[in-house]
């Protein structure tokens, strides 16, 4: 039995080293298992869009065949981490940002989410806050070395994940108050209420990350 | 970003020197709204002599170590605000507004670097991308605009009063006005961190 282990110990241990030698080293595989992944929901996600826009198109339906368009965009961005040489972002994040695509193109603008449900909006906001702030913890983790966060005190990660939610909520305000000015005049209908709600929803989920991150700053 | 300790206490010195003269500016200011019978005015003066007389206490601490891009900033917004703004009637231009929350957002970029210097270590600071300072700075001024903002709606909500007036487009101006302040001391700060 004991035997037994000590090869199996050995085994692994020379798996964690040199790497399997089938599947390659650990973090190699890692790397691939993410960029299997990125392509497969991308490409499934773009094909479920595409599908829908060559629906609306044939429906006459201008409005929606357009934010299906938007939507294919959204779901090609992160093809582009594949040409990255460390993809330090990690899946949950990936999955993140597809959901948010879902939830706000998909069911949201598509189904008519939107419309049917006052508390939808508020809900994607809600969302889009913790996601960006939890962009914003792995971009912290990748843009300050090790040794450096060991020297800072927590107040900075946690500011710096509610500051890039909240940055998130107002560039996107941004975009629809410059779209309704330019074109639609649709996005911001609900008036400064509508504005205010949303961005509201969003620091209250950039918030929610930023009091973890500042708990617990070593080990986010 | 970090001084030595004889710039430290220079920078002391300039900053009671900025505040002493616009305190002193702000009293003679309300003494002359008081007597013209102006009182909202001299109200507005007295709020003056407050928020200068702050740093002039604040510079009597001896080991306070002052960032005078803030300070000098600060005071450019309250001359903006109180005096050019309130007394001088420049806020009835509606753009004056605008460029107030645009210099407001710089105040805020300069106070996020204060922040910065004081909560890392100085030797902890040297491995840090530049993209972490600027959006660190950015972030700091969008959010400081956005509680702005939800001071002001609050305010409406709760209390009735009409601070986002303005509607949508205000509210709108103003954040917009706000993140590029930020992003040009932004932009700054993290160009001088790519340098070191």
């Amino acid at each position: 039995m004991d035997e037994f282990l000590h090869v199996f110990i050995d085994f692994w241990m020379k798996w964690k080293k040199k790497g399997h030698p089938i599947f390659g080293k650990e973090t190699e595989r890692g790397g691939k298992v993410k960029r299997i992944i990125i392509i497969l929901l991308s490409t499934g996600m773009m094909l479920l869009l595409a599908g829908l826009m060559v629906y609306f198109i044939f429906k006459h339906d201008t409005l929606r065949w357009g934010i299906a368009a938007g939507g294919i965009v959204l779901s090609a961005l992160p093809l582009g981490l594949l040409f990255l040489k460390h993809n330090r972002i990690n899946t949950p994040s990936i999955i993140g940002w597809y959901i948010f695509v879902i939830c706000s193109i998909c069911l949201g603008s598509i189904a008519g989410f939107y419309g049917r449900f006052s508390w939808w909006d508020t809900s994607v906001h809600f969302y889009k806050g913790i996601f960006t702030a939890c962009i914003g913890v792995t971009l912290y983790k990748i843009l300050v070395p090790e040794a450096a966060r060991r020297g800072m005190s927590r107040l900075i990660p946690a500011l710096f994940a509610l500051g890039l939610a909240i940055t998130g909520s107002v560039l996107w305000e941004m975009y629809e108050f410059i779209g309704d000015v330019i074109a639609s005049h649709t996005m911001q209908r609900g008036g400064n209420t509508d504005t205010m709600v949303d961005l509201l929803a969003g620091f209250f989920g950039g918030m929610l990350i930023a009091v973890y991150t500042g708990f617990r700053k070593q080990n986010v | 970003m970090y001084k030595k300790k004889e710039s430290v206490n220079m920078d002391r010195k300039i900053v009671f020197g900025i505040s002493l003269v616009y305190v002193l500016w702000m009293a003679v200011l309300c003494a002359m709204q008081y007597t013209a019978g102006a009182s909202w005015k001299a109200a507005v003066a007295l709020g003056g002599v407050i928020c200068g007389a702050i740093p002039l206490i604040l510079s009597w601490i001896p080991r306070l170590r002052f960032h005078l891009p803030l300070v000098i900033s600060y005071f450019l917004f309250l001359t903006g605000s109180q005096y050019f703004g309130s007394i001088r009637g420049w806020y009835g231009l509606g753009w004056w507004d605008t460029f107030l929350h645009f210099v407001s957002g710089v105040l805020l970029g300069f106070a996020a670097i204060a922040l910065y210097e004081r909560l890392v270590r100085r030797d902890a600071g040297k491995g840090v991308s530049a993209w972490f300072v600027f959006l660190f700075v950015l972030g700091f001024a969008a959010l400081g605009g956005v509680l702005w903002e939800i001071y002001e709606f609050s305010g409406d909500q709760f209390f009735g009063t009409t601070l986002q007036g303005g509607g949508n487009k205000d509210t709108m101006t103003d954040l917009i006005a706000d993140v590029l302040g930020g992003l040009v001391v932004a932009t700054g700060s993290g160009i001088r961190t790519k340098r070191k």
